[in-house]
Order: structure tokens, then C-alpha cells, then sequence
């Protein structure tokens, strides 16, 4: 072993002879770069931290514990006063007695196609669904991006969790929304 | 994960399938009626008009009345109020409609006045009981119809399915193509819609929308008994749902329930499927309609053909039901494609119907069917020509969520075609079914006289026929000298069409005989390939094959494509289709260029840098002068230049395949469900020959369609719609009735 070539704790503690005007200058980029990072989460290129709702959604208590039945689930997502341009969110019954039977667009033009699901998160009770658009008559505030059709059986209510796990603009930027869901009125 | 990505293609096409539907009002049920007595009634026929059921609902009352010169009919029509609000859907010429008048609770007098010409008939059928309350779930529903027969027209037949628009986007050989089914119920009562339709058989159907009024829902992929019973759920509790089944790779059954009076249902299916490349012409082709099969006897899981109401007379557990010579339903078609072939195109030619072709660029085609030929009779086939010499062998790829899958054409090497073939045992199988009797066994004669006299004195050749039984030529192969031609010639032309298809005798007679070691066998099948027992024959196929090789040719408008595709899969050889407009002697031509050649065979694959697995079909076939092989598959690493390796003769061979540049940025997202579906039909091979494997089988088929949300045996499209709840429990079930192909008679082969 050649003794002249410098250790691996010389090396580290050579590292720490910075000059105190680099030093300074390091400290001024990470303020900069904090800074930075700060003022893009408030302009929407940071992920906003995914939340997730949890739902009671009612049911009939007067049927039998056999007894299959259809209702629809509305998902709405708030994007404030930010135009919605793209969203993925996530649906899943806490009960194994939920049957996803059928995926409807949103009240909005924008979204009124039915939104594709992702095949391989697919369960009987838990849908992944995403949606886009590319036009310029996009919603704000509160809309109806998708209504779920389940099969119910028994009686009583479910619990649902719901998590909007994207939400963008159309230049891409993520942008922080509000999900909920609500059992549609026939 | 995030799933935007490749979206914008997806809903750029839904956007597109919708624009290009085409909805059509008017449904046949006007309620009109008219007022006026009678003046003269030439005279009247009483009879059953769709053989009702004792205590069927859909039992009716017919009465035909035959016109004498210039008679005037007035009819008064009692209607039973116990049974509901009646429509009397008027078709003819009334010469004084009004509207049906209505008295809830007392018998209602409609009347209606025609003038008949000599010829015409008028029919007034009047439904017995209360259509909302079916004795049994399969009859037909009481309509009401009143029509009356015009002259040199066929009667109409009202049917819940009004119109399916097909568009299709072809990019190099991969189709994505958006079915759209319009429903719609002309009765006065509720009814559950039932059609069975073909598609293609390598089709990934991996969409399915059903829109309810301007409400479109995506249908969820399901286990097939699984999505049974969430569909007769929501049947049984009255609501919009519909359930897409699949009962052959190539025949699918479309259920749509609760479809009230007057209103529609769409449902949209999109798959993808790829096309077939033969001499320098891909080959698009969307079947119209299922041709009537034949089932052995004491089968119970064929495919049955029985005529329009004749719901159960074949006892198979899918049947298609079929209208009369007589008949016409006002079922239309419209077809629109676009062709980006990524190389010019020199040609463009539809084989069975009239359409309009607009050049967009030198490499692009647009494609319309002419309104004028929109009877869903008969398969479209489109064969665009392509320059050749700019045909390479070339990789597409494709990645996503799933990992990354490529596909490829192997194209033969051309100087294949300067080997000579050596002498042949040539075995010519002719069906001589029902099915085909006419048109179809004139055009398979024609083929095979023309093959025969092809050959040469170092060939030996048999002819066999089958039906019900198989008889041939001769004890055993001939040697083809011009007598013996000739007398095989005789023999030929006094073949003719009839009896029941049992196919498996002619491959029996066609293969178990012993194998001359100085020919190569070489077995043609001239068949319809109508049979609903097509796994059979297919492992029969497989069981007796030995080292003959077998070239399917599909006869007619609208042949059984899986039956033959897989038979030449199977077979080593190669499929082809004679149609009723094509030449014989030019695909006899080019059936015989192909044979002149030995094929590559013994196929291997270096694959370079690529980790590949699961690919398909997992036995290579030979490679054959003028019919390219797709082989698809998975992989990991990069795409790189692979190297195919054979046998020419003794000779070994190789040629190198080069991942396709100019097509790296591009996003073929059919690759993943093309190689999902051919996984699917490889395991359901499996499954038919092994039994003993089958449970293990049906969980990878299910996992694997489950995952691509693809349609197989084993899973299903289910919607429902829970936010619309009709009236009572559920209609009557009212299947689609449909035309036999062109050529096909329905005497020789619908049951009744």
C-alpha cells in the first residue's frame, strides 16, 4: 500500500477545509434553491401531497343480507379557481361486498367521456381512473369528473376511500385539488 | 403510475368512432291507424307468423290477407286492453293513417284502410298476452306489426339492432377498429336485445362503451359467470345493462337488457387486430355476419342455425337465427377506413362490396363502403397492393406499464423462389355440405379442376369429398397423367352440395392413409368450414397431421376465418379465401407459385442484446413464398438487429431483421393487447388438447385477459347502468335475426 496516497478520513477532512467565502456561497444556493422550490409549490410544478377522503356512503337498511343491488357513486374534484386539465384518482370500497360495474364520464364537456381504468389496479372494489383533455372549455371549482356504478350486497352503508392522486393544468403543472364523492340521486 | 400516457390517441379515436356514428331515427313503430269499414276483403289466410309457444308471450295472431286487382282492405283490429298500450307499427301504403285510438280498459277498435295491388299481401299480427309478463325469457315479443309485402321487395322484419358503423385506422399492419352496435326497440314493449356477430379472429377487443341517451359508460372486463350475473342482476331489477360474451375466438354475442319502447342503446367495441400479407397485398377484413354451422349430432355446445323464431330447434347453447329468403331486416352497415401503410400504395381493391377510395398522400388510403351495398351479407375484404420491392422484414416495439413488447413480419427470402419444389402427393378435400350448394362448391370446383390440371406426371393426386359421410377419387393417390386428370376431372364435376358437415371425415379420409416417403404430402381443404365444432376438428388436425402440411381455402362470402386460419396454422401450410367475386385460376395461381417452392423451415431466432420470452405463435411456422409470418413477443433491454436462421432444403439459411428506426418514436399501443390475445388463443389450444391441464389453463387465460382487459372465453364486458330502473322486471329476449351469407341457402342450412 502506497502510504503517500491520502486516507479515506484524510480525504474527508480535507473536505472540510472550505474557505468561508465558499462556504457562504453554498449556503446563499441552498436558500436559492429552498426558495425556489417553495415558490413553484405555490405555482403548482411541486406534487401536492396526495390526500385521502374517507366516505360513508348510505345504504337501505330494510334488505336482506343476500339481496344485490345498483347504485352510482359521483366523484367530484375541486381544482378551485384553476382550470382542470387532467386528473387520476383512485376509488375503493373498504367492503368486499362492492362490485364495480360500470365507469360514466363527468358533468363537464371536457370530461364527459368515460375515463379509462387502469386494467391491472382494477379489483372488484377499487378502480384507478384518469382522464385528460386538450381543449380550452375546461371546469374549475367543483365538478364531476366520473360517476362509478356499483353492485351493492346487503344492507347498510359503505365506507368508501377516495384519493386524488393527480391533478394538472394543461401546460402539465400540478396544481392542489380537493376530491369527494357522494351517492348519486336517481 | 400515472396513466395519461398515450391517452391523447385514445380519446382523439373515441372522438372520432363518435362523429362517425350515424344514428338513425324511425323505428318502424308508428302508431297510426285509420278509420273507415271495410269494402272488400279478398280473401284471408289465418296462420302462426312466428311459431309461438304454448303460453308464450311472444305467441301471435296472424292474419294474411292476398289482394285481388285494386282491392281496398279495411280492417277494424280489436285490442285486448289487458295487454297494454299496443303499437301497430304500419308499413305500405295506408291510405288513411290516423293515430290508434286508446281507451284504457275497454277493447280498442283500430282500423286501417289499404289498397293492395295483385300480389301483395298485407299481414296484421296481434299479440296474444301481456308482453311485460313472458311466459318464457327466449320468445320473441309481441310487436304489433301490421306490414304490408310491396311488390318486388322483401318483407321487412322489424329488429332491435338498427345499425353498426365500423371505422377503422390501419397504421403498417396493425387495425384499430371501433364497432359501433345501434339498438333500438321497435316493439310496444320492453325487450332484452340478443345478437350474435362475428369479428375478427385475432381481434383484441379490449373496449366497450355502451351509451345510454348521451350517458356513455365504460363496461368493466369480468370473469365471464361473474359478469352473467351482475348482468342478469341488473336485468331482473330493470336496468339499462348490457354483457358482451365471446363463444368462438371469431363469434361473439352481444346482450343488451331492458331496452324500452322507441328507445336506443349504443354499444361501441374497439379492438385491435393485424393483417394478413399475401404477394404484396395486405388484406383487411371485417365479417358481416356468421355463416349457419353445422353441429354433429348429441353435441349440445355448437354454434345452432335456426330460422327467425325458432328459438331452441337446434339445441346448441349459442344459436344464430336466421331470416327467410323473403325477409329483409333494415339492419345496415356503414364502413369507413383509413389507410396509413407506411409505404405507397399501388392498389386498392374491395373483394365483395362497392366503395369509394380517396388518395390522401401516395402511402395513404381513405376507404368508404357505398351506402348502396350496406346489407351485413357478406364479409368486407380489402386488399391494398404495396410497393414491394420496399417490403422489408422490420420490428416494431412497443412499451408501457406492462413492460415492452415488439412485433415483426418475417418476410421469405427471395431466392426462395429459385429452388424448385420436389414431386407431390396432392390431396384436394372437397366439401360437399349444404352450405355449400350452388355458387360455393361451382367456385371450389373450379380451384381444384384447375389445380389438378397443374400438375405434373411426377405428382400424384386424390380427391376427396364430404357431408354427412366422406367417399373419393380412389383407393389411393393417382399418378396425375392427363387420364387420370381427366377422370378426376369426371369425378369433380359430379360432386354436389348437400347433407351435414361432418368434416372430420374428410380429414380422416385425407390423412389416414400411408404416407408415399418420396412425395410431400400436400392436403387443400375447400371448405365454408361451417361447423360448430371447430376445436374438434382442430385437434383432430393435430392428432393425425403427422408430416403433411394443409392449405385451407375459405370458400365463399363469409367462411369460417378461425377454423381456417388455425387449420394452416396447425398445418404448416398456409390459409386463403375464395370469395364468390374472385377469379379461381388466379388464387389457384398463386396457391401453386407457393408450392412450387420449398418453404424455409426448422425457423430459429437469434435475438442479439434482446432478453425476449413469450413469444407467439410459439411454434415458428415455415416460411412460405409470398405469405409472410407475424411473430409477436416480450422483452426486456434494448431493441436490436436479430438474426433468423432455417433450412432451405438441406441448405441452412439466415437473414438478419432490423428494429425499425424511423418507427422507435412511434406508439403502436395494439402491440400489448395483439400479444395478450395470441397468448390467450395459444393457452386455448392448450386447453382443448389437454384436459387434464384445463383448470390451470382457464386461470392463466382469465388472469391474462383480466390484466389486458381483453374478451376470451373465459371473461366478459359488463355494463350497467344503475341510474336508469325501467318498469317491471325485464322484457322479452328478441334475438337479432340476420341474412345467410351470399350464396348460402338457407333451405340447405337453417333448421326450422
Amino acid at each position: 500500500m502506497n502510504t503517500n496516497e491520502p486516507t479515506n478520513s484524510q480525504s474527508g477532512s480535507r473536505c472540510l477545509r472550505i474557505p468561508l467565502c465558499w462556504a457562504l456561497l453554498i449556503a446563499f444556493d441552498v436558500s436559492l434553491m429552498a426558495l425556489t422550490y417553495a415558490q413553484e409549490g405555490n405555482t403548482g410544478t411541486a406534487d401536492p401531497p396526495v390526500q385521502s377522503v374517507q366516505t360513508e356512503i348510505p345504504g337501505p337498511d330494510d334488505v336482506a343480507a343476500d339481496v344485490r343491488r345498483f347504485e352510482a357513486i359521483d366523484v367530484f374534484v375541486d381544482s378551485g379557481n384553476q382550470r382542470l386539465a387532467a386528473w387520476q384518482l383512485e376509488v375503493k370500497s373498504t367492503a368486499n361486498d362492492v362490485q364495480i360495474v360500470g365507469i360514466e364520464g363527468g358533468e363537464h364537456p371536457a370530461f364527459a367521456e368515460p375515463p379509462y381504468y387502469d386494467k391491472r389496479a382494477m379489483n372488484n372494489n377499487r378502480v384507478i381512473i384518469a382522464a385528460f383533455s386538450t381543449g380550452d372549455n375546461l371546469p374549475s371549482g367543483r365538478s364531476r369528473v366520473a360517476r362509478i356504478h356499483v353492485q351493492v350486497r346487503g344492507s347498510g352503508a359503505r365506507t368508501w376511500l377516495s384519493e386524488l392522486t393527480t391533478s394538472a393544468t394543461t401546460d402539465g403543472s400540478r396544481i392542489p385539488a380537493e376530491i369527494s364523492i357522494a351517492k348519486t340521486d336517481r | 403510475m400515472n396513466i395519461f400516457r398515450s391517452r391523447i390517441s385514445a380519446v382523439m379515436a373515441l372522438c372520432f368512432a363518435a362523429t362517425a356514428c350515424v344514428f338513425q331515427l324511425g323505428c318502424g313503430q308508428s302508431e297510426q291507424a285509420t278509420s273507415e269499414s271495410f269494402s272488400r276483403v279478398a280473401s284471408s289466410v289465418a296462420k302462426n307468423a312466428a311459431n309461438p309457444k304454448p303460453g308464450a308471450v311472444g305467441g301471435q295472431e296472424s292474419i294474411l290477407f292476398d289482394a285481388m286487382m285494386g282491392s281496398a282492405v279495411d280492417l277494424d283490429i280489436n285490442i285486448n286492453p289487458e295487454a297494454g298500450r299496443q303499437a301497430i307499427p304500419i308499413q305500405g301504403r295506408p291510405t288513411d293513417p290516423s293515430a290508434v285510438s286508446e281507451n284504457k280498459g275497454r277493447p280498442v277498435v283500430a282500423r286501417a284502410t289499404f289498397e293492395l295491388m295483385p300480389g301483395e299481401e298485407l299481414w296484421v299480427i296481434a299479440k296474444g298476452s301481456n308482453p311485460a309478463t313472458p311466459a318464457s325469457e327466449e320468445t320473441p315479443p309481441g310487436c304489433g306489426a301490421l306490414m304490408a309485402k310491396l311488390p318486388d321487395s322483401k318483407k321487412e322484419v322489424p329488429v332491435p339492432l338498427k345499425h353498426t358503423a365500423v371505422v377503422g385506422n390501419i397504421d403498417g399492419y396493425i387495425a384499430t377498429v371501433d364497432v359501433t352496435q345501434q339498438f333500438q326497440n321497435p316493439y310496444n314493449s320492453k325487450i332484452e336485445a340478443v345478437y350474435v356477430f362475428p369479428l375478427p379472429d385475432n381481434a383484441a377487443v379490449s373496449e366497450f362503451v355502451m351509451t345510454v341517451g348521451e350517458r356513455k359508460i365504460r363496461g368493466i372486463i369480468r370473469e365471464r359467470e361473474e359478469a352473467a350475473r351482475i348482468y342478469n342482476d341488473a336485468r331482473k331489477q330493470g336496468h339499462v345493462a348490457s354483457l358482451l360474451t365471446q363463444e368462438r375466438p371469431n363469434i361473439f354475442t352481444q346482450k343488451v337488457a331492458n331496452i324500452e319502447p322507441g328507445k336506443k342503446i349504443d354499444i361501441n367495441i374497439r379492438y385491435f387486430n393485424t393483417l394478413q400479407y399475401d404477394d404484396g397485398a395486405y388484406e383487411f377484413v371485417f365479417p358481416m355476419v356468421v355463416g349457419p354451422r353445422y353441429n354433429p349430432p348429441a353435441t349440445t355446445d355448437g354454434i345452432g342455425a335456426v330460422g327467425r323464431g325458432n328459438q331452441g330447434v337446434s339445441g346448441q347453447s349459442t344459436e344464430v337465427q336466421y331470416l327467410t329468403p323473403g325477409e329483409r331486416s333494415g339492419h345496415d352497415v356503414s364502413l369507413s377506413l383509413n389507410i396509413n401503410a407506411g409505404v405507397n400504395i399501388e392498389s386498392v381493391r374491395s373483394v365483395n362490396h362497392d366503395v369509394a377510395v380517396k388518395d390522401v398522400t401516395e402511402t395513404e388510403r381513405s376507404v368508404t363502403l357505398s351506402a348502396s351495398d350496406s346489407i351485413p351479407n357478406k364479409d368486407f375484404v380489402l386488399r391494398y397492393q404495396v410497393a414491394g420491392d420496399k417490403i422489408k422484414t422490420a420490428m416494431m416495439t412497443h412499451k408501457d406499464d406492462h413492460g415492452q413488447y415488439f412485433t415483426m413480419m418475417l418476410y421469405p427470402p427471395a431466392d426462395l423462389k429459385k429452388v424448385q419444389r420436389s414431386p407431390m402427393e396432392m390431396v384436394f378435400v372437397l366439401d360437399c355440405s349444404g352450405s355449400m350448394n350452388g355458387r360455393p362448391i361451382d367456385q371450389a370446383r373450379a380451384a381444384i379442376s384447375h389445380a389438378v390440371q397443374s400438375l405434373t406426371p411426377r405428382d400424384t393426386f386424390q380427391i376427396i369429398n364430404f357431408s354427412s359421410t366422406a367417399s373419393q377419387l380412389g383407393a389411393a393417390p393417382v399418378i396425375a397423367t392427363p387420364q387420370n386428370i381427366q377422370k378426376g376431372l369426371t369425378y369433380l364435376n359430379s360432386l354436389n352440395g348437400q347433407g351435414g358437415t361432418e368434416m372430420i371425415e374428410g380429414l380422416k379420409a385425407a390423412l389416414d392413409f400411408p404416407h408415399d416417403e418420396g412425395r410431400f404430402r400436400l392436403v387443400s381443404f375447400m371448405t365454408d368450414g361451417y361447423i360448430g365444432s371447430d376445436h374438434d376438428m382442430l385437434n383432430a388436425l393435430s392428432d393425425k397431421l403427422g408430416d403433411s402440411r394443409i392449405f385451407s381455402f375459405g370458400v365463399g362470402q363469409s367462411p369460417n376465418r378461425f377454423l381456417m386460419d388455425r387449420m394452416a396454422l396447425i398445418g404448416r401450410g398456409a390459409v386463403a379465401y375464395l370469395s364468390l367475386n374472385d377469379d379461381p385460376v388466379e388464387i389457384m395461381n398463386r396457391f401453386n407459385e407457393r408450392i412450387s417452392h420449398p418453404a424455409m423451415t426448422d425457423l430459429s431466432i437469434d435475438w442479439g442484446n434482446m432478453n425476449v420470452t413469450d413469444v407467439y405463435p410459439q411454434i415458428l411456422p415455415d416460411l412460405i413464398v409470398g405469405r409472410p409470418v407475424v411473430i409477436t413477443g416480450r422483452f426486456t433491454g434494448e431493441p436490436s438487429s436479430i438474426t433468423v436462421g432455417g433450412r432451405q432444403g438441406m441448405q441452412p439459411t439466415s437473414f438478419a431483421v432490423a428494429v425499425d428506426a424511423a418507427d422507435a418514436s412511434k406508439e403502436h399501443k395494439g402491440i400489448a393487447s395483439v400479444w395478450a390475445r395470441l397468448k390467450i388463443m395459444d393457452l386455448m389450444t392448450q386447453f382443448s388438447r389437454t384436459p387434464d391441464q384445463a383448470a390451470e389453463l382457464q386461470q392463466t387465460v382469465t388472469q391474462t385477459a383480466l390484466e389486458y382487459s381483453l374478451m376470451s372465453t373465459f371473461t366478459a364486458f359488463v355494463a350497467v347502468d344503475s341510474m336508469s330502473k325501467t318498469e317491471g322486471e325485464f322484457g322479452t329476449t328478441v334475438a337479432v335475426p340476420v341474412n345467410v351469407p351470399e350464396g348460402v341457402k338457407y333451405e340447405t342450412t337453417v333448421e326450422n
